[in-house]
């Protein structure tokens, strides 16, 4: 393109993505069709009905009363690594430091510990300590978060839960998601537990979706 | 069309009212979702419609707005537009619907040309379905524009012209050319850039 960048305020790079995106440009990108009209109804009914937003778990303040874990339908597990929201099932305790013993894995036959790891806090957290374990069930892994005393977070932040891949520089965490307290959330398809193998709980501002750096709380599953 | 629309023809700068909305929506007010879909469900529907049946185009929508609620904490309204960004999650979701059905996704061929009938047409694939959503994107973005900032960006891109040559050419003003450009390439731009943060952000 004929101008100089600081004419325009859009980089040589993106310019050049316009341009290639404006050379494709039809009519037929302009057509509209009107979704059915009780699409809005139902999106509604959909967004009520919706245990993972009551939870309170990716967004806004914490609950006061502690919530049921609710675990991750299907269709919420994928496995792009940027999917962070991916962020299941919350359960918080954190107003009372109360521990409460998830007793799925016992009462489950079908669901194997396969690895565990006490994390050790890299930073005072209130005197907060977890442990996790990863289990198996049919085909399916999930992490299973314990914590005690973890503290609510400090506004406009929230704790969230990784796996970390020491042994490869450039593995990228992949996010299983915000969390408050104990928590279970899927591991995505396709992460091999054995390369990452570092279960860490950062402190995130809301909206940051790459590990911010801190990381409160670590330990290697084994 | 919108607001957004009408106030981008009159200044070409993101509508107040549409930023206002885009933090609403951020903040997780009440009300904001729906005022979101009001606004962009045609555009959604009509992306997802683009490359799904009509019964699975309504399925996708449906669950382009419920992820977008749950992440909307994710959403920067700063980075890109809102129509960007439920456009990157649309996607996903299309992409993952088709993938779930053991096939890939097919590009629908002229709906003009049906009577406005959608028919499947020849087979793409993933990126295409992302071109598909950068184009719709663009054509928004160029439909908000004056008929005068338009022109300008077709010369700019398809005549290779500077600025001061548009200018000769167009009979206006050179600081008016420029900030018509500036201006029609920011609308367009913030929408790619929101297209991109709901690709590579927070799907649920």
């Amino acid at each position: 393109m004929p101008w100089p960048d600081d004419e325009t305020g859009v980089t040589p790079a993106e310019r050049e993505r316009l341009a290639s995106v404006l050379a494709l440009v039809d009519d037929d990108d302009r057509a509209r069709v009107e979704p059915p009209a009780a699409l809005w109804d139902r999106i509604a009914s959909a967004v009520e009905a919706d245990a993972y937003d009551q939870a309170g778990s990716m967004v806004g303040p914490v609950p006061d009363p502690p919530a049921p874990v609710v675990r991750l339908d299907a269709r919420r597990r994928r496995r792009h690594r940027a999917v962070l929201a991916v962020a299941a099932a919350v359960v918080v305790l954190a107003a009372t430091g109360v521990v409460l013993a998830l007793t799925r894995d016992a009462d489950d036959p079908a669901t194997q510990v396969v690895a565990a790891t006490a994390l050790e806090p890299l930073e005072p957290v209130g005197g907060a300590t977890a442990a996790a374990r990863l289990v198996r069930e049919g085909d399916q892994l999930r992490l299973v978060l314990d914590t005690e005393g973890m503290p609510a977070p400090p506004a406009g932040q929230h704790y969230e839960v990784w796996l970390l891949d020491p042994e490869h520089a450039a593995a990228e965490p992949i996010s299983l998601g915000s969390m408050s307290g104990d928590a279970e959330v899927a591991v995505p398809d396709g992460v091999d537990p054995a390369e990452y193998d570092v279960v860490d709980i950062s402190l995130q501002d809301e909206g940051q979706v790459e590990h911010s750096g801190h990381s409160l709380l670590r330990g290697a599953l084994a | 069309m919108t607001d957004a629309r009408e106030a981008a023809v009159s200044d070409g700068e993101p509508a107040p009212a549409a930023l206002a909305l885009s933090h609403r929506f951020a903040a997780g007010e009440p009300g904001a979702l729906e005022a979101v879909y009001a606004e962009h469900g045609t555009l959604v529907h009509s992306y997802c419609r683009r490359l799904l049946d009509p019964a699975r185009a309504a399925d996708a929508t449906q669950d382009v707005f419920l992820a977008a609620w749950r992440s909307r904490g994710r959403y920067r309204p700063e980075a890109g537009t809102l129509a960007g960004w439920l456009l990157g999650i649309a996607r996903f979701k299309v992409v993952d619907i088709l993938r779930a059905d053991g096939r890939q996704p097919s590009l629908v061929a002229e709906p003009h040309a049906t009577g406005g009938e959608i028919v499947f047409g020849r087979a793409t694939d993933e990126g295409e379905a992302a071109t598909l959503a950068e184009r719709m994107l663009v054509a928004e973005a160029l439909d908000g524009l004056s008929d005068r900032a338009r022109e300008m960006v077709r010369l700019a891109f398809f005549e290779d012209l500077t600025h001061a040559q548009i200018a000769e050419r167009t009979a206006v003003p050179l600081g008016t050319v420029k900030s018509d450009i500036r201006r029609g390439l920011e609308q367009m731009r913030r929408r790619l850039a929101g297209f991109d943060e709901g690709v590579d952000g927070a799907l649920a």
